[in-house]
């Protein structure tokens, strides 16, 4: 099993995929989404890539908040074994 | 002077103007440690809200409390207006935090009208507008589609080589695709013999990976190519240079423990 080693691609991981659910909600006109593993996968895993799996490993090894802010929006970990994500759009 | 007081550890929780995101594993296993063995040293800045209190500085000492099994911890309260400021000041003297937190968080607290713009956050630092306009170039996120995954970003930049070497490195990962055993070999050169071009040494560890060829067959090439090949029962083993034949054995395949070793040798 592969380990992810840097804080920075840890938190450039979350990040990205925060800025990828800001898209599909802006497209969808969605303020708030709770993103699950089946959805993740739909969005991280094209082209045979493992990005579900980067991100648990990210969200589990690194992640010392339960919440990440940044200015356009927040992104709750309700479940961080099993990738649950809440999108709010701030 | 500020009084520290005992507060139960359920009545805390982390500040959401804390700015830190990731933490280091093995630097929490370090802390939990040292909490079980010794306490907490140094008390938490918290502040009151409704219902509990907010840790604005030391929530790893929390989480570290807390999974060391600690009821209360020593905290200093502190005002709950000036949270924000306070937080600011405390973190950015903080060498662990990443750019890309310290960006977030400065802009989040314009976005909050915390302060009126960036520079108002400058001049409350006492820094230069540059200073933070420096910070957030190098934290600025690199394209979405950079082909290559995390795990082997983050080994590219656990490399001991300049910025702009590591650029090059991942823009000729995308040519040169290595598997991770390979891929660390490589970048141990590049570490060991700077002189050399980075694309050049990707390249020959590249070609000198075996690759499939064919649906039995198997290549890699450095200074001869070597191919791999099943031949019913046997397994042909040659090197060529060019169309010339250097040398040919063919091992049983029950055997394939030799061909395995005379494969890692060569």
């Amino acid at each position: 099993m592969p380990k992810m080693f840097s804080k920075t691609r840890a938190l450039e991981t979350i990040l990205r995929v925060g800025e990828m659910l800001a898209n599909v909600a802006e497209e969808k006109g969605l303020r708030e989404m709770v993103v699950g593993r089946g959805e993740l996968r739909m969005l991280l895993n094209r082209e045979n890539r493992r990005g579900k799996s980067l991100l648990t490993l990210a969200i589990q090894r690194f992640a010392a908040s339960q919440m990440f802010t940044t200015p356009r929006w927040t992104l709750e970990v309700a479940d961080p074994v099993k990738p649950l994500l809440i999108y709010r759009k701030r | 002077m500020s009084k520290v007081v005992y507060i139960e550890t359920s009545r805390l929780r982390k500040s959401r103007y804390n700015p830190r995101m990731v933490h280091d594993p093995d630097r929490h296993r370090i802390l939990v440690e040292s909490i079980r063995r010794n306490g907490v040293m140094e008390p938490l800045l918290v502040y009151q809200v409704d219902d509990g209190y907010e840790v604005l500085d030391g929530s790893r000492r929390l989480a570290a409390a807390v999974e060391a099994g600690l009821d209360t911890v020593p905290c200093i309260v502190v005002q709950g207006e000036e949270a924000p400021r306070i937080s600011l000041a405390i973190h950015f003297s903080q060498d662990d935090l990443t750019e890309s937190e310290l960006v977030l968080y400065v802009e989040r607290l314009v976005a909050e009208e915390v302060f009126q713009s960036v520079e108002e956050v400058c001049r409350f630092l006492g820094v230069s507008k540059s200073w933070f306009y420096t910070l957030r170039r190098a934290a600025r996120l690199g394209p979405l589609d950079s082909g290559a995954p995390a795990t082997t970003l983050a080994m590219v930049e656990k490399t001991r080589v300049e910025p702009e070497k590591k650029r090059r490195i991942v823009e000729a990962l995308d040519n040169y695709p290595l598997p991770r055993p390979m891929l660390r070999e490589a970048l141990r050169e590049i570490e060991e013999k700077p002189m050399e071009e980075p694309e050049h040494v990707l390249e020959r560890f590249y070609w000198a990976s075996p690759r499939r060829s064919g649906e039995d067959a198997v290549t890699a090439s450095g200074v001869y190519e070597y191919v791999l090949r099943r031949l019913g029962g046997v397994v042909e083993f040659l090197a060529r240079n060019g169309v010339e034949t250097l040398w040919r054995v063919e091992i049983p395949a029950q055997d394939l423990m030799v061909v395995r070793l005379l494969w890692q040798r060569l």
